[in-house]
């Protein structure tokens, strides 16, 4: 095993990753477009969060600190970690490490639903209520197909999800098809590539409260997770409650992912990328394995944010970015882990 | 050999300490934004008019530099709305809005970016400005786009922009001419029968594709204005449509759209009615055997300027030959007494595609010095 | 010989309706014991164990089954690199409460259970990358570890080579007797079941089902009624003692064996 030694001290490991998480969050408000002084930040920071003083708009300092990259940096952490944890959980639960959040239906059925409150006009709390409730009709489809094909194993749930993924995709289609060229389109078209911009504090709440719930309670379920990686006759030998367990630990994954769709729209790629390096830097063992990926997710996507916001003069869409770096490091761990012949059931 | 056992301690204390710093870092998140900072209002009013630094993201420049009267006083515009703004004759009695320094990838506004700018009076979709509404940008000037009325749309527009540039007189002055010239033409076509409306279809002609703007494209009142009727009147979809629905439509009279840049349908506008003609497949058409597809003159995507009246006295004309040849006369009195811009012949050429529609029928009346 | 671990009475199953793969079997194990499931492709073994190991809900009859099961499957496929002492820690998962991780506790019972099977020097390696014996012996060391009173072991010998075939019949042996564990197994090999059953169930068609003591059920007949094949029970001296061993008469070119399964098909 060439990542043995990472391996052994997975628990370091983890504990750094989270020091470099944060130390990024603090570097990224000095990040973008416009300049700013650390000194500048540091008297935002303070006089904002010590004295609760509030800012006018001409201070522009203060503006573009805690109004528009506080936000958006913690926002794009939490889904960064949502993601990758939502990510990690999927691959075990479903026992293949080939697998993304998109694969239930979830990430197709949340777009839908955002798409469709756009085009009705709705305001963010609207967009974000469809996101959710949309992932999860896709999940429930998903599961109601597979249940109708008479099988309960997890590849007719993966197919399942892939066929109502399709279908909800079709809709999507539709839905910018109907939409206004001139209002509505690129506002429909920018959110479905993804996007931070419109990061609120009413967003990260939102998205906090949902990592809250589901981001720790996977991570308290870690060693659980083991469980369901185990074919499914021998898993319900281990513990019990198993299934009733799967339910939950699914929901939790709806929730993370419906979140994240719903505050900034499609991002591909962390949850299905993230995992597997983090399975190289600290083993497949989900106790280990969640943490270190959570906190790597954030990671990622604060990275590919700051670029997002910072690289050219305009906004590039957060899902093309992670995209083109995405896609080829997933086809070089493809080719890399088929070499070391992963089995699937 | 790897008996030796790793010690468990440190790992299990950093696993449970991960789910407490995730929750944490949440629980943080929470307490910043339950109390989200506030922005005060600031001292000054929000928008000081006439603006002086104004920057333009909708597609409506054309309209913001005909009342203003040109393109001082803006900082910077989105780089469709410069696109647009710049386009056709507007783009010669104008020519400083192609310089225009570009703010901005479509109509989307970036907070940090126009907080660099820092405009006085910021021409905002009202379904985009949410954004800025947030971070309390003063002089938010917010569109709005009511896609089924497309003159009150307009008008509203204008009245807008005058406001924001103190120009009423101008925006008046706009208003009237466009009442007149509509109630001039209301008048020449009075009389005549719904029998003789021609039955028109507009389409955006690209490679190999046809597509048909729907409900939500304002050209289609402006067909039943000019005395025709729109084929397309019922269509919901702005979207793609084939040849044998076209001869199912069964049109007497093809428009191709110059503007195809903003269908996703079709890529560019490089289909003329010649080109039209010349597709075997195209003549099975009624209107391609009557040698009646045009090409409409240039005008902008929303029409948001001048553009409209004028469409309709060359629609007018093209659906109804026995009208007077007076086309080149409205072009020129139109950009004279708004404008005070004196129109050469290859301009108005330039216009109404004058050599590209020349092979369609009746298209000489347009030919210069062939007025009444 | 106390209460029966597992009982069952008029158990049947089919996956088609009307087609039973087995019907109104009924049988019991007794704590201690180690029992055989025999019987030739096909009969439905696995599905009687999955029954047994209650994954599976029968079409008809009840099933009494109150202990804690540990169960090694027949093919053993996990999805990503688990280490071996990952695989046997998740044995105790019934011990390690759900928000919880193992705690030096069951990491010191899970290297005892390894070193127990002799493996402990593999405890760090990825359990996929070890061959068919010693994988037997880590998922042996798992059932051992998650402390169940019942193994189920689906054809435990199947795919090893004589050497580790006999050490896993040892371990049968050594965990009924010094462990007071209760085995069921399946097997292919009457051999095997002659030499380490207590008991034995013979699968021989849909109803027809033999039950008893190994040296009872496994008789001439009763093989030869099941597999269709000469199998004689014959008497050796080793190691001072009388041992009973099967010998299997495998005969090409005799047109008996054939002809015999025509002669039970017209039955």
């Amino acid at each position: 095993m060439r990542f043995h030694w990472t391996h052994k001290h997975a628990g370091l490991l983890t504990l750094i990753l989270f020091a470099l998480l944060l130390a990024e969050m603090v570097l990224s408000l000095g990040l973008g477009r416009f300049r700013l002084h650390t000194t500048e930040i540091l008297r935002v920071l303070l006089h904002t969060r010590l004295w609760h003083a509030g800012g006018t708009f001409y201070d522009v300092p203060w503006v573009v600190v805690e109004i528009i990259r506080l936000p958006r940096i913690l926002m794009v952490t939490l889904c960064g970690v949502g993601l990758a944890l939502a990510g990690a959980t999927m691959q075990g639960v479903f026992r293949n490490p080939l697998v993304g959040p998109d694969v239930v239906g979830v990430s197709q059925g949340a777009s839908l639903g955002g798409v469709l409150a756009i085009l009705l006009g709705w305001q963010p709390m609207g967009i974000v209520a469809m996101a959710f409730g949309f992932g999860l009709v896709g999940l429930l489809l998903a599961f109601v197909l597979a249940r109708l094909a008479g099988r309960t194993s997890t590849l007719a749930l993966v197919l399942s999800g892939i066929i109502i993924g399709s279908f909800f995709s079709s809709f999507l289609g539709l839905a910018q098809y109907y939409a206004d060229p001139q209002t509505q389109l690129p506002g429909i078209t920018y959110w479905l590539l993804g996007s931070f911009a419109s990061a609120t504090y009413q967003k990260v709440t939102i998205v906090a409260a949902a990592t809250l719930l589901a981001g720790c309670g996977l991570l308290l379920l870690r060693w659980r997770i083991n469980l369901f990686s185990l074919n499914e006759t021998d898993a319900a030998m281990l513990g019990t409650n198993l299934e009733r367990l799967r339910w939950i630990v699914i929901a939790f994954v709806v929730l993370l992912v419906a979140s994240q769709v719903s505050v900034s729209g499609g991002v591909g790629w962390v949850g299905l990328i993230i995992p597997h390096l983090a399975r190289m830097l600290v083993g497949p063992e989900h106790s280990k394995l969640l943490p270190a990926s959570g906190f790597l997710g954030g990671i990622y996507l604060l990275t590919m944010d700051d670029l997002a916001r910072s690289m050219a003069s305009q906004e590039i869409p957060i899902g093309l970015l992670t995209g083109i770096v995405g896609a080829p490091v997933f086809a070089i761990l493809f080719w890399k882990t088929q070499s070391k012949g992963w089995i699937h059931d | 050999m790897m008996s030796s056992k790793p010690n468990s301690f440190l790992q299990n204390t950093a696993e449970l300490l991960s789910s407490l710093l995730l929750g944490l870092l949440c629980v943080a998140a929470i307490v910043v934004s339950a109390a989200p900072p506030t922005v005060r209002p600031p001292a000054r009013e929000a928008a000081v008019f006439p603006a002086h630094r104004a920057v333009v993201l909708p597609v409506i420049l054309s309209a913001y530099t005909t009342i203003n009267g040109g393109s001082q006083n803006l900082l910077a515009v989105s780089n469709v709305a410069r696109e647009w703004g710049s386009y056709g004759l507007l783009g010669k009695v104008y020519p400083g809005t192609e310089r225009l320094p570009v703010v901005g990838r479509m109509i989307i506004p970036e907070p940090e970016q126009l907080l660099k700018v820092h405009p006085d009076a910021l021409f905002v979709h009202k379904q985009q400005a949410e954004v800025l509404r947030k971070i309390g940008m003063p002089g938010l000037v917010e569109v709005n786009f009511m896609p089924r009325d497309a003159r009150k749309s307009r008008q509203s527009l204008w009245q807008l922009v005058g406001r924001a540039t103190m120009q009423g007189p101008r925006v008046m002055q706009l208003l009237n001419w466009d009442a007149a010239q509509r109630r001039q033409l209301a008048g020449q076509l009075g009389g005549i029968p719904a029998a003789h409306r021609p039955r028109v279809l507009l389409v955006h002609a690209g490679r190999g594709m046809w597509s048909v703007p729907g409900g939500y494209y304002a050209m289609g009142s402006s067909i039943e204005e000019a005395g025709g009727t729109n084929l397309a009147a019922n269509f919901r979809l702005n979207g793609q449509i084939n040849l044998e629905q076209i001869i199912a439509l069964d049109p007497d009279i093809l428009l191709l759209d110059p503007n195809v840049m903003m269908s996703p349908y079709a890529s560019s506008h490089d289909v003329s009615p010649r080109d039209i003609y010349n597709m075997p497949e195209c003549s099975v058409l009624r209107a391609v055997k009557e040698r009646r597809v045009y090409e409409l003159p240039q005008h902008s995507y929303t029409n948001d300027a001048i553009e409209d009246p004028l469409l309709l006295a060359w629609m007018a004309e093209i659906f109804h030959p026995e009208l007077p040849r007076q086309l080149r006369g409205v072009y020129r009195a139109a950009y004279q007494q708004i404008y005070g811009f004196a129109l050469s012949e290859d301009d108005i050429d330039r216009a109404i595609f004058f050599n590209e529609n020349l092979p369609s029928a009746g298209y000489e009346r347009f030919r210069r010095g062939a007025e009444q | 010989m106390t209460d029966p671990v597992i009982a069952f009475k008029g158990l049947g199953h089919a996956y088609q309706p009307g087609d039973w793969v087995f019907r109104d079997y009924s049988a019991q194990v007794k704590r201690g014991e180690v029992f055989a499931l025999l019987g030739p492709n096909g009969c439905g073994k696995t599905t009687l164990l999955k029954i047994l190991l209650g994954a599976m809900k029968p079409l008809a009859g009840s099933v009494h089954q109150h202990v804690s099961v540990g169960f090694v499957p027949q093919i053993f496929q996990v999805s990503f690199d688990y280490t071996s002492l990952d695989m046997v820690l998740m044995g105790r998962a019934r011990k390690i409460g759900l928000f919880s991780t193992p705690t030096q506790t069951d990491r010191d019972a899970a290297y005892a259970a390894l070193e127990r099977f002799g493996v402990a020097d593999l405890a760090q390696r990825p359990f996929h990358e070890l061959s068919g014996g010693q994988r037997q012996l880590v998922i042996f060391a798992r059932a051992v570890v998650s402390e169940a009173e019942l193994l189920l072991l689906d054809e435990p010998t199947s795919a090893l080579d004589l050497r580790n075939q006999a050490m896993i019949l040892d371990w049968i042996t050594r965990l009924s007797r010094h462990d007071g564990l209760t085995v069921v197994f399946t097997t292919h090999n009457p051999q095997h079941a002659l030499a380490v059953a207590d008991n034995a169930l013979l699968m021989l068609g849909q109803e027809r089902y033999v039950c008893g003591t190994a040296r009872e059920a496994l008789s001439e007949d009763n093989l030869k009624a099941l597999y269709c094949v000469d199998i004689r029970r014959v008497s050796i001296g080793y190691m001072g003692k009388q041992v009973e061993t099967l010998v299997t008469v495998f005969a090409p070119g005799d047109d008996e064996i054939t002809g015999r399964e025509k002669k039970n098909a017209s039955e």
